[in-house]
């Protein structure tokens, strides 16, 4: 019988099942310092120990600073919390990536770079952006403290089997259009719970073709798609990416691994509770105009007139949204002013990122208007874009360079954007007040950021580059 | 353990928006400021950039400042409600300012599964159902709704309104007031052999 890329992974790790739901065995759970305190206290409600701190690993980046020469102090309205979860965390013997380790960063970021997630394996996280991992071929998702709890005690949980989806990008993308576009384009075209309840399998000749960095983009947004779970059959593009990465297996047991590896894409014939589709050659930079990650356009639309809403409801989140953001229906997105350029976040803030947006920034100014900082997903990340020159493009034109962390994609520490202010963001999330109180977000590439902080307004990142 | 939960019944706060996410039920500024002040002080953030304006005076017109659905037990919601976001503090905040249910068309997964874990109980109805109890609710705001976790079927007036569809494992431990961990500790062994069996396998998953 076929099985699909997510039945390979999910069925071996099932320990027992009970009505519905499955109990699933985790080969790996990350702790950050925001959603995992909690979980030490119910741990402790429960009298009951971490079961396995070889398969656990805690990372540091949710509600620290990022202003260069930062500490673990420097934010002082979150420090006790970071001294608190360092405390747990070394007192149990966690495996801890803090402020000041070379491979602190973004937990997503840090857990593919460090090669602590492989392959076939169940992995969670206190984040709903750990479907991040999927890109690698792995079963990751994000869970509340409770959860997390019941995972370090038990490394397990019980849950609903997920249904299956298969999204499918085939054809050729325009070399200006990246993983985030594909992304927001699935998300505006199918809505934010279009994916709901569903493990997402990304297959096609496009995604094939993403880098593995550009896939942990589209990976990332799965969550934003409603889904728990986004996952795409490891290649040789994954297996390169992994060799020699200190967490990775090594020399023959890499080769053994990589040939089970090779045997968890989906059979040919493999069913799929639901299947959509989408043409890669249809898809331009993407902008959110709205307050839902769904109030995707591309740069060259307009923002929606309320009749074409599809319902009442959404007529009146329409409303609500354009409210919010101070725009006006029918009117282009492009020209619109911001206040705030943000390159950073779990979705976007690797090394090709920096380098995609710095190919943009090269030569040019930001706008005398507008605040731009680059924030790397990673110390990685940072000290290899500052090997290659990155960090002089981005200052030369006017950018902040900071220290890797959430910064303003959670804004849980002290970077805001503002009342009032417009950003041109490169994270997941428009939400009202997600980047601070009163902020206003438009989700878009790295290069589309780029292109809105040299010309101080959203901009067809087409007619730079 | 938990108090068990065999029904709830009261009045339910209409708050009809699509996609509400966690960012709106605990936004991240007051948040921080009331970091270390424990699970008690979540009731003052619930919906906070909703319920209070800049200078941090109540907004009349938001439905949780209306003195006419105060202490009400259910949150009747729209459409794909608690994206966004994992923060479980989204759920103790529902739960420490009096709800026991939201109602709503849909939910997003890890909003539910927090929510089980809470006792909170996510009530899931299809598109009529929900029309109907939003008409019966607009004729008259105060009509107590019966939500019955047994029968799971939800009734207002004596009238039964229809069904609710729930996770069988999530609604069982609600009406029985039991968590989760209990349960497991009754199946280390199975996770200990499933573990032993997937190394043999695919040794990389053990480290």
């Amino acid at each position: 019988m076929p099985r699909t890329l997510f039945e390979k992974v999910w069925q071996p790790h099932i320990a027992r099942t009970y009505g519905t739901r499955d109990l699933l065995t985790l080969d790996r759970v990350f702790l950050h310092d925001m959603t995992s305190l909690p979980a030490f206290e119910t741990l402790r409600e429960h009298n009951l120990p971490v079961a396995n701190v070889a398969r656990t690993l805690a990372v540091i980046d949710h509600t620290v600073a990022t202003a260069p020469g930062r500490t673990e102090e420097t934010y002082p309205v979150m420090a006790p919390t970071v001294r608190s979860f360092r405390r747990e965390v070394t007192e149990r013997g966690i495996p801890l990536i803090g402020l000041g380790d070379p491979a602190q960063g973004i937990v997503h970021v840090v857990a593919a770079e460090q090669g602590a997630v492989l392959p076939g394996m169940t992995a969670v996280c206190g984040d709903s952006h750990t479907c991040t991992n999927g890109a690698l071929g792995a079963i990751a998702f994000g869970i509340g403290s409770t959860e997390i709890a019941h995972a370090l005690a038990y490394q397990a949980l019980w849950l609903p089997r997920p249904k299956t989806l298969r999204v499918t990008v085939n054809g050729v993308l325009d070399p200006r259009v990246s993983g985030k576009d594909i992304a927001l384009a699935i998300i505006s075209r199918f809505s934010t719970d279009g994916g709901t309840g569903c493990a997402v399998e990304y297959a096609g000749s496009a995604i094939s073709a993403l880098s593995v960095e550009e896939r942990m983009t589209l990976c990332n947004l799965s969550i934003e798609f409603g889904s728990r779970i986004g996952l795409i059959a490891p290649d040789d593009a994954v297996f390169s990416y992994l060799e020699g990465r200190p967490r990775a297996p090594k020399g023959a047991a890499f080769d053994a691994a990589v040939t089970a590896w090779r045997g968890l894409a989906s059979d040919d014939g493999a069913r799929f509770d639901k299947e959509y589709s989408i043409d890669a050659g249809s898809i331009a930079p993407m902008v959110t105009w709205g307050t839902s990650p769904e109030d995707a356009i591309p740069v060259n639309g307009a923002v929606p007139e309320l009749r074409d809403a599809r319902d009442q409801s959404q007529r009146s989140r329409w409303e609500r949204a354009l409210a919010y953001a101070n725009l006006q229906p029918g009117k282009p997105i492009q020209g619109t002013p911001i206040d705030v350029a943000f390159i950073g976040s779990c979705t976007n803030a690797r090394l090709s990122d920096l380098r995609a947006a710095a190919r943009i920034v090269d030569g040019r100014k930001v706008a005398a208007t507008v605040r731009a900082l680059v924030v790397p997903g990673s110390s990685s990340v940072k000290r290899q874009a500052e090997a290659e020159g990155l960090d002089r493009i981005f200052r030369n034109a006017g950018f902040e360079w900071h220290e890797s962390a959430c910064s303003l994609c959670a804004a849980l520490g002290p970077d805001v954007v503002g009342r009032g202010k417009r950003c041109a963001s490169t994270s997941n999330r428009n939400f009202e007040n997600r980047q601070g109180p009163g902020s206003i977000t438009h989700l878009m590439s790295p290069p589309m950021v780029a292109a809105a902080a040299v010309n101080g307004a959203i901009t067809d990142v087409r007619t730079l580059a | 353990m938990t108090e068990k939960l065999a029904s709830i019944l009261g009045i339910a706060v209409p708050l009809l928006w699509d996609n509400v996410d966690t960012d709106a039920l605990v936004p991240a500024a007051p948040h921080k400021k009331i970091n270390g002040g424990g699970r008690d002080r979540l009731r003052e953030i619930l919906f906070y950039e909703f319920r209070f304006d800049a200078a941090g005076r109540p907004k009349p017109d938001f439905v949780l400042n209306d003195p006419q659905f105060a202490g009400a037990p259910i949150l009747l919601a729209g459409e794909n409600f608690g994206c966004g976001s994992s923060r479980e503090v989204a759920v103790w905040s529902l739960r420490d300012f009096g709800f026991r249910a939201v109602l709503a068309k849909s939910f997003a997964e890890i909003f539910e599964q927090n929510a089980y874990k809470n006792h909170l109980l996510p009530v899931t109805v299809d598109t009529a159902t929900h029309a109907r109890i939003v008409a019966k609710l607009n004729c008259f705001p105060q009509q107590a709704i019966f939500i019955d976790l047994v029968e799971r079927c939800i009734a207002i007036g004596g009238a039964t309104i229809g069904s609710f569809r729930a996770d069988e494992m999530g609604l069982e431990m609600i009406v029985n007031g039991m968590d989760e961990f209990s349960l497991t500790a009754r199946h280390v062994a199975d996770i200990q052999a499933t573990q032993r069996r997937l190394a043999e396998t695919w040794p990389w998953l053990a480290t």
